[in-house]
């Protein structure tokens, strides 16, 4: 049975058509990339499969229940999402936002501190922790984003242009993440511009136009 | 958790509540040493109580509006929920219902509850609420809602007229147990939900969508945020009308000492906006002495300098996000 299921999903916004009858499917340990050019849906395929977002039309399967009839905190522990930017929070610091990727999912969190320590030092924000959210760039802000999303242990983590604000160094760190969270047998998808990141790591390619899977 | 945050929060609140027995202690005696205990218990007491009741609700709603909508400006007066109070009050006076009673209250709570809603309703878009647009239409709301103060003003009978005089200049004066009747319940309940939901506001500073992806149901917290802010706002001004600042200045502050966690800063805010209002009482009733100035005026002058520091001190550091 296949980890994520969409099943002829369609989005639509103040009378656009931003997702149009999408039928996919994600298996459980695979690194999904979608690529398709500004405007043509892929956020919004990424909000579909995250939950975020209700389809128009069709289904969103994830571990064969429907999405749309799980639970935020539960969903939460399913399934990981960091935006495009994500906004505010200047006056938190590090530990405070990174402690967020565990306060609202279900289940226990005996192993939380392994865990914190662990995405920490993986995407390299040690230094950072008392830090304020303000006193960051953009590239450490989003490495703070990532590692909280980490932190929910999701079975799949879905990624929209992670790499957009990241250095080269950042880069790295996250395609060293994702190749590590995927060899661990947890998902990814993710959205990008990166084709060659694309083309080389990535397990499926969604190209994505007018918002329907053109390839894939 | 943060052992030093924990121990600034012991800290600030024992100073805290360590100042509002002082100023409750002095409003109570001063001025009045020749008066028997009957008058200070029947007069003075309610006074001082309604004094941290509305200070505190004041406060903690401001706190709650900066953390559900991450604007540094919400605040009860400014997105509108005082003034549609205070026309939920002076629609209700002109029905003849009585200030310091409970109808009134809900009067209030009513009609803060709806300017609140149209307000969310109008800066709202596909779930997101649009900061300037908060603002823009609460100033929008609070014009209305006193241009209804003003057309509700000729139909109060002349025997509530002198209360209704009192009430519009925001004052204490005409404070009674009946009214800490009409506004402590409701606002105790307001309190409550606050601080259930501290923890969950914070994370709405990431926006709404992110929040749900964090498993925190952005939309109910915010709902009740909403209620908590009418329960804690509209019956105070009902009773004693519009006190400035309060709301917008204390959670301020207080984040530069505590930070910004709600589950800390909201019972700090509770403390010390009971603490400003009462400090504020007690100035307007002894400065110029026996004449009385509106609480008001005197919160403004305190609070409008202060919060002009901070902002200034928000600009420099390029913050101006919770």
């Amino acid at each position: 049975m296949a980890l994520l299921e969409l099943k002829g999903v369609s989005l639509l916004t103040s009378g656009v058509e931003r997702v149009a009858s999408v039928t996919a499917s994600v298996d459980a340990g695979q690194l999904v990339a979608i690529v398709g050019p500004n405007g043509s849906g892929k956020s919004s395929l990424l909000g579909l499969m995250a939950g975020l977002f209700t389809p128009t039309r069709g289904s969103v399967l994830l571990n064969g229940r429907l999405v749309s009839n799980m639970g935020l905190r539960e969903l939460a522990t399913e399934r990981a999402w960091l935006g495009q930017s994500t906004p505010g929070a200047d006056n938190f610091s590090v530990a405070e936002v990174l402690n967020w990727g565990r306060s609202f999912v279900a289940g226990e969190t005996s192993d939380a501190q392994s865990a914190l320590d662990e995405v920490v030092r993986v995407f390299e924000v040690q230094d950072l922790m008392t830090a304020r959210m303000y006193r960051l760039s953009g590239g450490q802000r989003q490495r703070v984003h990532l590692a909280r999303t980490w932190l929910q242990g999701a079975r799949i983590t879905l990624l929209d242009e992670p790499d957009s604000s990241l250095d080269e160094t950042g880069r790295s760190i996250l395609r060293g993440a994702v190749q590590e969270c995927v060899r661990a047998g947890r998902t990814v998808a993710l959205v990008t511009h990166d084709r060659g990141w694309a083309m080389s790591e990535a397990d499926l390619v969604w190209e994505v136009c007018a918002g329907r899977i053109v390839v894939g | 958790m943060n052992v030093s945050l924990r121990g600034r929060f012991a800290l600030i609140m024992m100073i805290g509540v360590m100042a509002v027995g002082v100023v409750f202690a002095a409003s109570l005696v001063t001025g009045f040493a020749d008066v028997s205990p009957q008058i200070v218990w029947s007069i003075r007491a309610p006074r001082v109580v309604l004094t941290l009741v509305v200070g505190a609700g004041l406060a903690v709603a401001g706190g709650l509006l900066q953390g559900v909508f991450g604007n540094p400006l919400a605040a009860p007066s400014i997105v509108g929920v005082s003034a549609s109070g205070a026309a939920g009050a002076s629609i209700g006076a002109a029905l003849g219902i009585p200030f310091n009673s409970i109808p009134l209250a809900f009067m209030g709570v009513i009609l803060a509850g709806v300017g609140l809603i149209v307000v969310r309703a109008i800066a709202s878009r596909d779930g997101k609420v649009n900061s300037t647009a908060l603002l823009l239409g609460g100033v929008a709301i609070s014009f209305f809602s006193l241009a209804l103060v003003l057309l509700a003003s000729p139909f109060i009978s002349r025997e509530a007229g002198r209360s209704f005089s009192f009430w519009a200049n925001g004052s204490f004066a005409l404070a009674t147990w009946s009214g800490v009747v009409a506004v402590a319940p409701l606002a105790i309940v307001g309190l409550v939900i606050a601080f259930g939901i501290a923890s969950r506001v914070d994370p709405l500073s990431l926006g709404s969508v992110a929040a749900r992806a964090l498993g925190v149901d952005a939309d109910r917290v915010t709902q009740y945020a909403l209620v908590a802010v009418v329960l804690l706002v509209a019956p105070g001004v009902t009773v004693v009308g519009i006190i400035a600042f309060v709301g917008l200045v204390v959670p301020h502050a207080l984040r530069f000492f505590l930070g910004p966690r709600n589950t800390f800063l909201l019972p700090a805010s509770a403390v010390f906006g009971g603490l400003l209002v009462a400090s504020a009482d007690f100035i307007s009733r002894n400065m110029l002495a026996p004449a009385e100035i509106p609480v008001g005026a005197v919160t403004a002058l305190v609070g409008a300098p202060v919060f002009l520091v901070l902002l200034r001190q928000m600009v420099r550091r390029g913050v101006m996000s919770i």
